[in-house]
């Protein structure tokens, strides 16, 4: 980055620090495309999430950037931690999937599957923790996005993205079987 | 969801915010309370009857001031570490530096090993550094630290310095056996308990909307 765009973001993070919505969302957009830029050499599959991650994080981190200091370092080591931590999860996900496969239903269609209540439990059983904890209390407990929000401790619009992801990911391992 | 949904839900959820103070401002903060609070509890447990003399030895100052390093540093090292971009490897440096200085020193003291239980130590190091410790971590949690675990290990190592200084200025034995699995064990473990029950807790929130 720039000086000159290190410069514009400090000043615009400054004034979203003082509620200017207007260059909040200057930020935002601004950090989307940096961000993007980052993650997409490094992973290339999972750009959006990296991004999306980074914008929430941010959110919650707003206070403690100080204007008097470079934009960049604040902003790419908030970015290059969620990067790694989702790095880390894709992983993890990796190996517990390798060291325990679950079978396909060969002989079901899409549909027969979707109907088995414990072919779903298993397919939510590879969401992240966070996925299927706000999915179970939205679909089971049928709790607002606000109950959810305040029982979890993260803000309205990271419990949307949970749900969002978690659904998206739910469908994918429906359509293939599980076996993701 | 796409990009511009999530920037258009999070600038709709934007709130003017108290910016956060310097590390080193919000270290000088807590190192004061701290530091009254095992001022006052050493006081209220009983500071050992020889003090007077031994702060007048300079190897008791020289270790002192080593554990005053170790707490300076490493409060300053937490409070930078919970601000993204900030962490600067100097203050983590000193504290690790100053702690393998003074468990050197005290160690240069060992004359074996003579079994005696030192519980009291342990309650004395829990009394004074309870609260310095949970304070610190209150305020590490109000920023938004990155390595969540490290960074509440380095504000427990700050905490637990001040507990030792005070522990030493009421326990009068000195002799390096006891002062390592009394004062020291009790403070490796709490740090570690910390650093991997951190690791596996919820991830803290930003509590200062204004």
């Amino acid at each position: 980055m720039d000086d000159r765009l290190d410069r514009q973001l400090a000043e615009l993070m400054a004034r979203a620090q003082g509620g200017d919505r207007r260059a909040y969302e200057a930020v935002l957009g601004a950090v989307a495309r940096l961000v993007r830029e980052l993650a997409r050499p490094r992973l290339p599959d999972a750009v959006d999430d990296v991004v999306q991650e980074t914008l929430i994080a941010i959110h919650h981190a707003l206070h403690t950037y100080d204007p008097s200091r470079r934009f960049a370092p604040w902003m790419y080591a908030i970015a290059r931690h969620r990067l790694t931590d989702i790095a880390r999860q894709r992983e993890r996900r990796q190996r517990t999937e390798a060291r325990a496969p679950v079978a396909a239903v060969p002989h079901e269609t899409i549909a027969d599957r979707m109907s088995t209540a414990s072919f779903v439990r298993r397919a939510l059983a590879h969401l992240s923790t966070r996925q299927r904890e706000v999915i179970e209390m939205l679909k089971l407990e049928e709790r607002s996005v606000a109950e959810i929000a305040a029982r979890t401790g993260l803000s309205e619009s990271a419990v949307k993205v949970a749900a969002h992801r978690g659904y998206r990911r739910l469908r994918a391992l429906l359509a293939s079987g599980v076996d993701d | 969801m796409t990009d511009d949904e999530l920037v258009h839900a999070l600038v709709g959820d934007l709130a003017p915010v108290r910016r956060l103070r310097g590390a080193t401002v919000r270290a000088a903060a807590w190192a004061a309370l701290a530091t009254g609070y095992v001022a006052l509890g050493t006081c209220v447990l009983g500071p050992r009857p020889d003090l007077a003399r031994v702060l007048r030895v300079p190897a008791y100052l020289a270790e002192a001031g080593a554990l005053i390093a170790v707490a300076a540093a490493a409060a300053i090292a937490a409070f930078q570490r919970a601000v993204p971009g900030a962490e600067r490897p100097l203050a983590r440096g000193l504290a690790c530096g100053a702690l393998i200085a003074w468990i050197g020193a005290v160690a240069l003291r060992w004359s074996g090993m003579q079994w005696a239980p030192g519980w009291t130590c342990v309650a004395r190091l829990i009394a004074l550094g309870g609260a310095p410790a949970i304070a610190s971590i209150v305020m590490i949690r109000r920023a938004a630290p990155l390595e969540r675990a490290w960074t509440t290990g380095l504000a427990i190592l700050a905490a637990a310095a001040l507990a030792m200084l005070g522990t030493q200025a009421v326990c009068a034995r000195d002799a390096a056996d006891h002062v390592l699995v009394w004062h020291v064990v009790p403070v490796v473990i709490a740090v570690a308990i910390a650093v991997t029950g951190t690791s596996r807790s919820a991830p803290c929130r930003a509590t200062t909307r204004g």
